[in-house]
């Protein structure tokens, strides 16, 4: 059985869902719209995120299954799906269901007599309907009301300009004070410090500042205690330099101005990067080397998933999701072994890691095993020198190495190569010890400048895979 | 200043310690202005960072020794991922068991990368899977050569083996040299705390003689409990010891002798049980301990009966049957033992369960499957057969049942009204090698909640029969 529009209302949880889906009809935000000829259909729909969110819909009992965190059933994103499909809004091209749909199906009971009953019995006026949508979206143009819009817009930028220069301000006098104080006793007072800091933050609309300085009490206390001033020395000096290099934007390189803006909290929208054609651009095969997430004090779930590109210069790229946890979502969307045929644009910044795809042709499983690049472990090292010399305030930088071998001295592990010994992350050394017990790895890890945390390593027994 | 010297006055603060900027980093840098610190800090610790950590003056590669056994199989690594770790999939229970045993029998090992994700699998097997989970190179490295070395136990090592493999050892040594064993334990016993010598003493229940008495006498007054009742069991079942006489004609005062029949005249022999043992659970405590200390055939005896005939006259007697198969167990009597389990008491081999067959001295596989071969019947029909039963056999049994029994447990449990997955994983976990394939089928047409998990050991265990696959 198709679907219908008229079923699609009678599925949509409320008017606004409709009106929601009815955004996302435009073909461009759908990288993949594929069926089976049987009337299973998916598609890949580019969200707020850097990962697309994944939709399955079944026509014949119009089943649905859609990866975002929505907690409205259907959600826009499958509502959208079925409503292109009813409305034959878009080409679905032919194919085989790939592996996520599999699961899904094998997942799901299948059609249940009754239960997608029309909602006969209720009103039709409380009803969501798509004429209702249709007339709600009539487009609307006057270009006095724009350039109303737009010098509002205008004395927006410059009020939260003048608020995030306030608690840059404020946070260097903190940074002052606490260097007045010691840092050896700053663990002792960093909760409540830094929780009052982040408030400043925050009304000052510099969110990002404010989440490094939330973070900085729980990565103080994952560290021994001897090393904690270390740690607290290094997060002050980095947002120092953040709130120094705000202040001094305008005579900044343009890739380092917008970093720092970036790194504060002036965030770039999906079309601000779509449409800025300077930008690093890389379209190719990407491999998942890594996908990790933690749940930041924000209560967001950040998902990153490392990649890097078989082109030349092996590319490193890390796409970075945020999901409230209450939402209840969790893990990635890409595990490592894929390899993603896709174009990314980076964030601009002098060292461009964070990117966003552009356009998703699909995902497979590796076909061969990870080289490690032309890397030596020296020669990772240098570029991550050159990326600091380039962003002082870098906080983690992919470093992958050939020929690597992972040492234990006393209790440490170590990533050695080229006469040199990395120490490995103190949390990762359960999960890396196997790893000593093989020669010639191929390593893929976050070096921050103290440790390296290994994420991915290929080896003569197989591949090494981060928990 | 070098970039310590500024983070060294940092750490104490600026307020008692001021910062008095100098050299190529205090360079142009005004004392006086208020972001000075902040500044110096920035500036050291950005120079810090282009220093790389000190590295290590010597590595312990020493300590890493190589362990020569083959990697399991690719394939089962994500099935063994699946049936032994994450939510709901306990590391201790019979399916868990049986991987390990697997896995020692094909003397086969975790892959490497595998181990810290099953690491409460290898906590709870270490011994059998030869490893030590996430306790350093050294300790893993030991755990490695330890396996090796169980691979060749002698005179000269085996006191250095585990409990389990000290009592197998002695055990087998038993059998082609009773007093060169003996020697052994005599000479280890002092050094061994009470858990291991309860099992080398019971392990002496192989081959015992009468040349065993003076030891076995002089450890009669061993200070544990537990190793005190195992040597009194063991001289009960010497013929003229004082010990075994003087139960026997404890018994003997509870065993009344009569008649019954009209035309052929058939003796009878009822047992009355103490009066303070009340519930089932302390009869069959009592009957353990009083009747599994001596042999059947002694017994036997002192009613001046065969064997057979003294099963024929306690026939309507259940608590005197299996009194009799506990007696008939410390003397290793099988036959006995069949003919109760098969004619008379089903479940007779529930009621060992409940004392462990440790506590009859069954120490060695061979014996607990000479055990399991004559209490189990094979045609058992126990629509009541729960999964506490099953677990219980497994854990007694530390290793396979001989197929047909096997087969009779699992058909039980596929038939019982107790059917669950915990029922059918202890069944799967009892299956030898040969039954395997035919549980994988009987499994497949069953609900996912009930047998996955038990068909998945079970295809676990055929992959490793198998071996690695040509790729």
């Amino acid at each position: 059985m198709a679907l219908s529009l008229q079923k699609i209302e009678q599925m949509a949880p409320d008017q606004s869902s409709l009106a929601a889906a009815k955004k996302l009809l435009k073909p461009s935000l759908w990288p993949t719209l594929q069926d089976n000829g049987e009337g299973l259909v998916w598609g890949e729909c580019q969200g707020s995120g850097a990962t697309p969110y994944r939709i399955a819909v079944t026509e014949a009992d119009a089943g649905y299954k859609c990866t975002c965190p929505s907690r409205k059933f259907p959600c826009k994103h499958s509502l959208a799906l079925m409503w292109m499909r009813a409305d034959k809004l878009a080409p679905f091209a032919p194919g085989t269901p790939p592996q996520w749909v599999n699961d899904w199906l094998g997942r799901r009971r299948g059609p249940t007599p009754g239960a997608a009953a029309p909602k006969a019995a209720e009103p039709a006026a409380e009803r969501p309907s798509i004429a209702a949508v249709v007339e709600e979206e009539a487009p609307v143009s006057d270009a006095e009301t724009e350039a109303r819009a737009e010098a509002q817009r205008a004395r927006n930028r410059a009020q939260r300009e003048s608020l995030v220069a306030g608690c840059i301000a404020a946070m260097e006098q903190w940074i002052t004070d606490q260097l007045e104080r010691g840092l050896a006793g700053f663990d002792q007072r960093a909760v409540q410090d830094c929780a009052t800091l982040a408030k400043r933050l925050v009304d000052g609309k510099a969110g990002g500042l404010a989440n490094r300085i939330s973070a900085l009490p729980a990565a103080l206390f994952r560290v021994p205690e001897e090393e904690r001033p270390q740690v607290a020395a290094r997060a002050l000096a980095a947002a120092y330099c953040i709130g120094q290099a705000y202040t001094r934007q305008d005579s900044l390189p343009e890739l380092l101005k917008a970093d720092v803006r970036q790194t504060v909290g002036w965030n770039l929208t999906r079309e601000a990067l779509l449409e800025d054609r300077g930008l690093l651009r890389i379209d190719g095969h990407w491999r998942v080397l890594a996908a990790r997430d933690e749940v930041q004090p924000d209560r967001l779930r950040r998902i990153e998933t490392w990649l890097q590109t078989d082109a030349a210069g092996g590319h490193c790229a890390v796409l970075i999701d945020f999901i409230p946890v209450s939402g209840g979502a969790a893990g990635n969307m890409y595990l490592p072994g894929e390899v993603l045929d896709a174009e990314l644009v980076y964030y601009p910044s002098p060292v461009p890691l964070r990117a966003q795809i552009i356009a998703h042709r699909g995902t497979q499983a590796a076909a061969q095993s990870w080289a490690g690049g032309p890397h030596s472990l020296a020669a990772a090292l240098e570029a991550w020198r050159a990326a600091l010399a380039a962003k002082p305030w870098l906080d983690t930088f992919p470093l992958t190495a050939a020929k690597v071998r992972v040492r234990a001295a006393g209790l440490r592990l170590y990533a050695c190569g080229d006469d040199l010994a990395l120490p490995l992350a103190a949390a990762a050394h359960d999960a890396a010890r196997p790893l000593a017990t093989v020669d010639d790895i191929s390593l893929f890890g976050l070096w921050d400048g103290r440790e390296l945390t290994p994420l991915f390593a290929q080896t003569l027994i197989g591949e090494w895979t981060a928990p | 200043m070098t970039p310590a010297a500024i983070i060294e006055a940092l750490m104490q603060g600026t307020g008692r310690r001021p910062l008095h900027p100098a050299g190529v980093l205090g360079e142009g840098i005004d004392p006086g202005a208020e972001g000075t610190p902040a500044r110096m800090l920035a500036l050291a610790v950005l120079a810090q960072l282009y220093d790389l950590p000190a590295p290590p003056t010597v590595f312990d590669d020493a300590a890493a020794a190589p362990d020569g056994r083959p990697i399991l199989p690719a394939a089962v690594r994500p099935m063994i991922l699946s049936l032994v770790s994450g939510k709901g999939n306990p590391p201790d229970d019979p399916a868990a068991f049986a991987l390990a045993q697997g896995l020692e029998r094909r003397g086969v090992r975790l892959h490497p990368f595998d181990v810290p994700r099953l690491a409460g699998f290898v906590r709870k097997h270490a011994e059998m899977l030869g490893v030590a989970p996430a306790e350093g190179e050294v300790e893993a490295g030991a755990a490695a050569t330890g396996w090796a070395m169980w691979e060749s136990l002698d005179e000269t090592n085996w006191m250095l083996a585990t409990p389990a493999r000290k009592a197998n050892f002695i055990a087998d040594l038993r059998v082609t040299d009773p007093a060169g064993a003996r020697a052994l334990v005599e000479a280890q016993l002092p050094l061994e705390k009470a858990e291991v010598r309860l099992r080398l003493i019971d392990a002496l229940g192989a081959g015992l003689s009468s040349e065993d008495r003076p030891l076995l006498e002089s450890l009669a007054a061993d200070r544990a409990p537990t190793v005190k009742r195992a040597v009194t069991r063991l001289l009960a079942r010497l013929p003229g010891t004082g010990a075994a006489e003087a139960q026997i004609a404890e018994l003997l005062s509870r065993i009344t002798q009569g008649s019954t029949g009209l035309l052929r005249r058939r003796v009878t022999l009822s047992l009355q049980m103490p009066a303070n043992v009340k519930s089932a659970t302390a009869e069959i405590d009592w009957l353990a301990t009083n009747f599994g200390g001596i042999g059947c055939s002694a017994l036997a005896r002192a009613f001046d009966m065969s064997p057979e005939a003294m099963l024929e006259a306690a026939h309507d007697d259940g608590r005197l049957l299996r009194g009799i198969a506990f007696s008939a167990c410390a003397e290793r009597n099988w036959p006995v033992i069949s003919a109760i389990a098969n004619g008379r008491l089903a479940d007779l081999w529930t009621c060992f369960l409940q004392t462990g067959l440790g506590s009859f001295g069954l120490v060695t596989q061979r014996e607990r499957s000479d055990w399991a071969s004559a209490a189990i019947p094979t045609r058992l029909n126990l629509s009541g057969l729960d999964r506490y039963h099953v677990s219980a056999l497994h854990a007694a049994m530390e290793g396979p049942l001989p197929l047909a029994q096997a087969r009779a447990v699992f058909r039980a449990a596929t038939q019982s009204r107790h059917i669950g997955a915990d029922l059918l994983t202890a069944a799967v976990a009892l299956m030898p090698d040969g039954g395997l394939e035919e549980v994988s089928q009987t499994l497949a047409p069953l609900p996912p909640d009930i047998a996955g998990r038990a068909r998945l050991l079970a295809d676990i265990l055929i992959r490793l029969k198998e071996g690695p696959r040509p790729s």
